[in-house]
Order: C-alpha cells, then sequence, then structure tokens
C-alpha cells in the first residue's frame, strides 16, 4: 500500500502570511530566550535573546526554503528527512549568525566556548523541532479543513451533474423510444434494454452519494450504460472490459470511468458511420493503478467540447483526492479515436482516499 | 391522387421500424421505398429514389438531418424527427417544417400524415432554407474556438484541453505548451493560437506569449513599471511586454 504524503503541498506563500508568520517567529523567540533567563541558562537575557531571535529565524526561512524541494518527495520518510536537515541547517546557521551579532568571532567563539557552543545547538534543535513540529501541524490541518470542504464540494457537484447528465431529455427519450418502438417489435431485446437502464440507473445512483466505491462496482456502472447503448447501436457498437480480478478491489472516485466511456460512445462512436469499438483496461504497476479507455471513433476534433459530467470535474475530483498523484490524460489513439488514461495510486481501503 | 413515397433515415435501427409501422398503420397508401442509417445514405436515396417524403433524423452520424434536408433543395418533403432539441423545436415551431418527437405518438403522427396530404394538394413544397439555416445554427453547440491542442508526445499524440494550458510561448520555430504536466512542442505559431483561442480567455502579453488568463494566479507591477504575471501551482513567471500593459493598468 502506498505512503500517505504529509500534504502541504498546496501551500502558498502571501506577503501577509510571511510577514505574520515571521512576527509569530519573533514573539516565541523571544519567550524562549525568556523561559531560558528564567531556568538560569546563558550568558545573561539579551545575550540569549539575540541567540533566540537569529536560530529561530534562521529555522523559520530554512523550514521556508525547504517547501519546494519537499514538494518534489514522493515519500513520508523523504518528506521527514527533508524537514529535519532544514531544521539542522537552520539551527548551525542561526547559531554562527547569533554568535557574530553578540560579537563573538565564529572560528574564536567555536574554539573557545565549544561546550557552550554545543549546549545552544542543542537547545536549538530542541525548541526548533518543537516550534517546526507545531507550525507544520497547523498548516496541514488548515489545509486539510480547505481540502475537505472542497471534496464535499466536489461530491455534491458530480451527483447533481450526473444527475443532470443522466436526466438529459436528448438520451434519455432516445432510450425510451428505443424501448417503446422493441415492445411493439422485440419484447425480449425491450425487456433486457430496460433491465440494463434500470440497473445502470440504479448502480450509478448509488454510487455517486458514495466517497469512494469499488472498482468492480464502478465497472458494473459502466457496463449497464454499454449494454443500453449496444441494443440501440447494435453492431455499430462493439466493447470489451479487460480489467483482471486483482485490481477490481481497487477503491476509487465514483464515477470516473463512466462519463470517460460516455463520452467516448456520445463523440466517439455515434457521430461515426462505422461505429467503432471501446475497450476499458486497467492494471498496476507497483502503488498505481492504469484505467485506459480507448475508443476507435471519430476521434477529437480540436473544436469538440466535452460532454457528460464533464472532463473537468474528473480532473478537479483526482487531484482533490490524490494530489499530484492523481493524473488524467488524453491520446489520439492509432489508427483513429481517442486513449484516455487514468493513474490513481492503489488503495483497497477508504482510508488512503479523501482523507 | 398518385401515391406517395417516403424514404426513412435514422441510425437507430429499432426506430426505423417503428416509424414504419407506424407509418403504414396510419398511410396505409404511403409506400415506405428506402431506409438509412446515416446522412450519405440518406442523400443517396433521396438523390437515386427521388421519394416525395423523407422522415429524417436530425442526429445521425456523417451528415445531420438537417445537412440532407439543406442538401435536397426542395425536392421533397422533410419531417425531422427528433428526440429532444430543445433549439430546433422552437426552430421548427412557426415554420412549414414539420417535426416529430421521440417517441412518436398516434396523434401527433396522425397531424403530420394529414398536413403531409394537405401540402402534396397544393403540390408546392415551401422554400424553408431560411428555417434550416436557423436550426442549424441553434445546433451548433460547439463555440468554433479551440477547446483542445494536438501536440506530439513519446509515441503518441497528446491531447491537451485548453484549459489545462498555462500558457503558450514561442520557441524558434515551435510553440511550447506549458501545462502542469510539463512542456509540449507544437507547430502552430503564437499568431495562429491567437485567432484560434477564445480571446477572452487567452490573452495575448508579448510578441511570443499568449496566456490563459484564468490560470493567472498574480500580476506584480515592479517600480520600473513593468508586469510580472505568476501562475497557479507553478513557479514559472512572464513578463507583459509594454505593448500589452495596458491589459492590466486597472487591475
Amino acid at each position: 500500500m502506498a505512503e500517505n504524503l504529509i500534504r502541504i503541498d498546496t501551500y502558498r506563500l502571501t506577503p501577509g502570511k510571511f510577514f505574520a508568520s515571521l512576527a509569530v517567529t519573533a514573539a516565541i523567540n523571544t519567550a524562549i530566550a525568556l523561559i531560558l533567563t528564567v531556568i538560569g541558562f546563558g550568558k545573561g537575557f539579551t545575550v540569549t535573546l539575540i541567540f533566540s531571535q537569529c536560530i529561530g529565524t534562521a529555522i523559520f526561512l530554512s523550514n521556508l526554503a525547504a517547501v519546494p524541494l519537499y514538494r518534489t518527495a514522493t515519500h513520508t520518510s523523504v518528506q521527514i528527512v527533508i524537514i529535519v536537515a532544514s531544521i539542522i541547517v537552520g539551527a548551525l546557521a542561526g547559531t554562527l549568525l547569533g554568535a557574530l551579532a553578540n560579537g563573538m568571532p565564529p572560528v574564536l567563539f567555536f574554539k573557545e566556548h565549544f561546550g557552550f557552543f554545543g549546549q545552544v545547538v542543542l537547545i536549538a534543535l530542541l525548541f526548533g523541532f518543537i516550534v517546526s513540529y507545531i507550525f507544520i501541524s497547523l498548516e496541514i490541518i488548515s489545509q486539510e479543513k480547505i481540502r475537505r470542504l472542497e471534496i464535499e464540494k466536489n461530491v455534491v457537484e458530480t451527483e447533481l451533474k450526473f444527475l443532470q447528465s443522466q436526466m438529459e431529455p436528448h438520451s434519455l427519450f432516445n432510450t425510451l423510444s428505443n424501448i417503446i418502438s422493441l415492445i411493439d417489435t422485440d419484447r425480449d431485446k425491450a425487456r433486457r434494454m430496460l433491465e440494463s437502464f434500470t440497473a445502470f440507473l440504479r448502480t450509478s445512483l448509488l454510487t455517486a452519494r458514495e466517497r469512494t466505491v469499488l472498482l468492480s462496482r464502478e465497472l458494473e456502472v459502466v457496463k449497464h450504460y454499454l449494454e443500453v447503448y449496444s441494443v440501440r447501436m447494435g453492431d455499430r457498437l462493439r466493447y470489451g472490459i479487460d480489467v483482471p480480478e486483482s485490481i477490481r478491489q481497487c477503491r476509487i472516485p465514483p464515477l470516473i470511468i463512466q462519463p470517460l466511456v460516455e463520452n467516448a460512445v456520445k463523440h466517439g462512436l455515434e457521430p461515426a458511420i462505422q461505429g467503432g469499438e471501446i475497450v476499458i483496461r486497467a492494471s498496476r504497476e507497483g502503488g498505481i493503478v492504469r484505467i485506459v479507455v480507448t475508443d476507435s471513433g471519430m476521434g477529437m476534433n480540436e473544436k469538440s467540447a466535452g460532454n457528460g459530467i464533464g472532463l473537468e470535474n474528473i480532473k478537479k475530483r483526482l487531484q482533490l483526492a490524490y494530489g499530484e498523484r492523481g493524473r488524467l490524460s488524453f491520446e489520439e489513439n492509432q489508427p483513429s479515436g481517442v486513449k484516455v488514461s487514468i493513474e490513481i495510486p492503489y488503495y483497497e481501503t477508504d482510508a488512503g482516499n479523501h482523507r | 391522387m398518385k401515391q406517395m413515397r417516403a424514404i426513412i433515415a435514422d441510425d437507430e435501427e429499432a426506430l426505423r421500424e417503428h416509424l414504419r409501422k407506424k407509418l403504414s398503420a396510419l398511410w396505409p397508401d404511403l409506400e415506405i421505398v428506402g431506409e438509412a442509417r446515416d446522412g450519405e445514405g440518406a442523400l443517396r436515396l433521396i438523390h437515386d429514389l427521388q421519394p416525395d417524403i423523407a422522415f429524417l433524423d436530425i442526429k445521425m452520424p456523417g451528415l445531420s438531418g438537417i445537412e440532407v434536408a439543406k442538401r435536397t433543395d426542395g425536392k421533397c418533403m422533410i419531417v425531422f424527427v427528433t428526440a429532444y432539441d430543445k433549439y430546433a423545436i422552437d426552430a421548427f415551431d412557426s415554420e412549414a417544417v414539420d417535426y416529430l418527437l421521440k417517441p412518436i405518438s398516434d396523434e401527433r403522427l396522425e397531424k403530420t400524415v394529414k398536413r403531409l396530404k394537405e401540402r402534396m394538394a397544393v403540390a408546392s413544397s415551401p422554400d424553408m432554407s431560411a428555417a434550416l439555416e436557423r436550426v442549424a445554427h441553434a445546433l451548433q453547440k460547439s463555440s468554433g474556438h479551440l477547446q483542445w491542442i494536438k501536440a506530439q508526445h513519446k509515441d503518441g499524440i497528446r491531447l491537451i484541453p485548453v484549459a489545462e494550458i498555462y500558457y503558450f510561448r514561442s520557441t524558434d520555430k515551435y510553440t511550447t505548451v506549458r501545462t502542469k504536466d510539463g512542456e509540449f512542442l507544437i507547430r502552430k505559431s503564437i499568431k495562429e493560437l491567437e485567432g484560434e483561442l477564445a480571446p477572452d480567455q487567452f490573452w495575448r502579453v508579448h510578441r511570443g506569449a499568449l496566456v490563459n488568463a484564468r490560470s493567472i494566479h498574480t500580476v506584480n507591477r515592479s517600480v520600473a513599471g513593468t508586469y510580472t504575471i505568476r501562475f497557479k501551482d507553478i513557479s514559472d513567471h512572464l513578463t507583459v511586454s509594454r505593448a500589452y500593459a495596458h491589459l492590466f493598468k486597472q487591475m
């Protein structure tokens, strides 16, 4: 199972935030100097205050400077190493700076007061870790809050958009007309189509309300959808679902594959005189699941807009659920049509998704 | 009255069969001389068989029903069949062109049959080119602006939704497309792109740069008066040239 990253990847530094954090740091530095003086450590309040300000500010800046580096990390362990390293660098730099500011040339200070230097660095590290921990935790909490709100907003939006797209009069009336026509001519077919359509509506409506669903569940929705359309389109629609049993237990955000299939049918196959084939494949490589929807239809016109739930909405939901690790990309399929790929981390529990 | 001949065009077989059965019940004298499953097929039938009436589904693969009707030059009477096209119906409503809504009801079809017979007696088909023009326009959903950019990527061609693009920048013979996933090269020039992209979304900020306004995070003005654009989520920035600085002056 993939590790969960500590997420401050959407952290944005504004000038206001920067100066506010700097002021808070200065206040904490003063408090630390006071505490140390009260417990009798150091060479007087002024000297300690100067050290404390230099060290605290240096650690703060060093933490900030580490953010871009931190964003490139793909594992929690790497992230922690980066944070720890930035605190150590900040503590050492701050101590040397403090020595200078206190009128002690660093080299001399290092030689003559080695014991004191060591103590300062140790205390700097101790407070550095405590304060950084609090700062980062608060940042994570506030980011999580924003993310959670956005996810909730998107869940509602997805359900609404889904309902809109399914109740879109053109598809609905076409499907109903087909069923009515078939009642006269081919009752068996009419019943099968009505069953598929009902199953599609039921599974997809239930699915739309969940935060995550099993891949097998989403594929069921897709299958019912394709069954309805294959009655309508006859031999112009051929389809295949090629997903190994071993990854059907993966949890994914609901309705991320169905809209891609819907797009492929409506914009790829329906407008094509010969129709075509839709294939849904999924594979797993390490912690990553790759879901690919391929159609051999008309291909994407540079001016054609996507339809249905909207590719934009899928992309946004993937990003909210998985950050940089949720990807959606489009390619031209050879010899014709479109190939859409989704990449997400493999999770078998709800915990990893939408934390 | 001579026997009337008609064709039916719909891409869905069940619907063709349904209409044929209903017509044979309501109008036994009408002879269905052909059926087509796409626009080109319908046009061929109209040309070869010269029917009096063509029942055309609007949404068909290849040519749409509207396009087929436009190319018949009033040679036969057209009845459009559609599941639901709000705009099309609005556009038809006051016109001589008839339309049927799916699922087709007997009452409605009877009305159409009556209307067709009456018009046949007058023996003049009304000019519906203006109405067709309006319907075609109403059905034209795409904005006409580029929605996708095609870019060579590894051994395939990537399709990039324009909403995902931060900016275009010209580089030698090519144009660089910047997205969150990285940079792609395309052959279209900034000038061509400017003409094809939605002008309210993509702004020219430089001779060689076109920016997606929706991806801008901040625009900073330096002491010297030059503007720098920063984007959401990526650290790139672009300078606005003097010629285009007016775009940001009021911000």
